[in-house]
């Protein structure tokens, strides 16, 4: 899930630094990521894992590094359709 | 934790609130006042520890907030061109969709501008990690640059509970970057009270 998530932030096109070098606890606003970037990515990850953040979910610490935004991605998972 | 006083406390005391008024002096955040008040067997004072000055009090001097964004309107032009549906209708409210289309379709100029003042609020309303009510903040972009923001749901949750008045906004749209400014003011009656 990891390396999906990196490839879909270096897909986005919208972080300076290279995701696929990036600690999965690297701050991924400190390394460039704006905040109309992460609702770039936030849509992206809709779209790859057939998921939807609720608005509850839409912070800064949910989009802040690739572990949290897995461990976000495990929890909508496992919530009941 | 309440002090019983007499009418000679009071009148000690009065010169001293008299002087303070006249030169509004030694009174801030942190300050701790004594309210008079009534209660069942006198008056008392209570006391409260400033936190902000309300408006209306000679040495009022506001507590303002402001919160700045800028957004690349490639940037907005690269996410309607990958996800616009999603995008739009997750982002921005119908009127807001309106305002920036024109006979040649939706612009991202116009939509960053929107952006750039959703962000700017945002960083009043949730400085730390509260959820981002992007949605529920909308900018009405009149004419001469009279522009407005217009709070629901949970964006106007949180401007209450933080004590805000009316947000005020400032927009600049170019043909690379939008940007804005807002600024608050917190109401007046929110001093904490002493524990």
């Amino acid at each position: 899930m990891k390396e999906q998530i990196r490839s879909i932030i270096q897909g986005s096109g919208q972080v300076p630094a290279d995701p696929s070098v990036l600690a999965g606890d690297a701050d991924l606003y400190a390394a460039g990521m704006s905040s109309h970037a992460s609702v770039t990515v936030m849509l992206a990850l809709e779209d790859a894992f057939d998921v939807e953040f609720p608005d509850h979910m839409l912070k800064r610490s949910v989009f802040e590094s690739i572990d949290s935004i897995a461990a976000a991605l495990e929890e909508l998972r496992r919530e009941p359709a | 934790m309440l002090v019983p006083v007499t009418l000679v406390d009071v009148l000690f005391a009065l010169p001293v609130v008299i002087l303070r008024l006249l030169f509004s002096t030694g009174i801030g955040p942190g300050t701790v006042l004594f309210y008079l008040t009534p209660a069942p067997d006198g008056l008392k004072f209570v006391p409260e520890r400033v936190q902000r000055i309300p408006r209306g009090w000679p040495w009022h001097t506001g507590d303002v907030r402001i919160g700045i964004d800028l957004v690349a309107v490639a940037d907005v032009a690269a996410a309607i061109d990958a996800q616009q549906d999603r995008y739009v209708t997750r982002i921005y409210t119908a009127a807001e969709v309106a305002a920036s289309t024109t006979a040649h379709g939706l612009q991202a100029r116009r939509l960053a501008a929107h952006y750039a003042a959703k962000e700017a609020a945002v960083k009043l309303l949730a400085p730390g990690d509260e959820p981002m009510p992007l949605a529920g903040i909308e900018l009405h972009r009149e004419p001469r640059g009279a522009d407005v923001l217009r709070l629901s749901g949970a964006a106007a949750a949180l401007a209450a509970a933080a004590g805000y008045g009316e947000l005020r906004v400032s927009v600049s749209a170019g043909r690379r970057y939008a940007a804005a400014v807002v600024t608050g003011e917190i109401a007046p009656d929110r001093r904490n009270k002493v524990a």
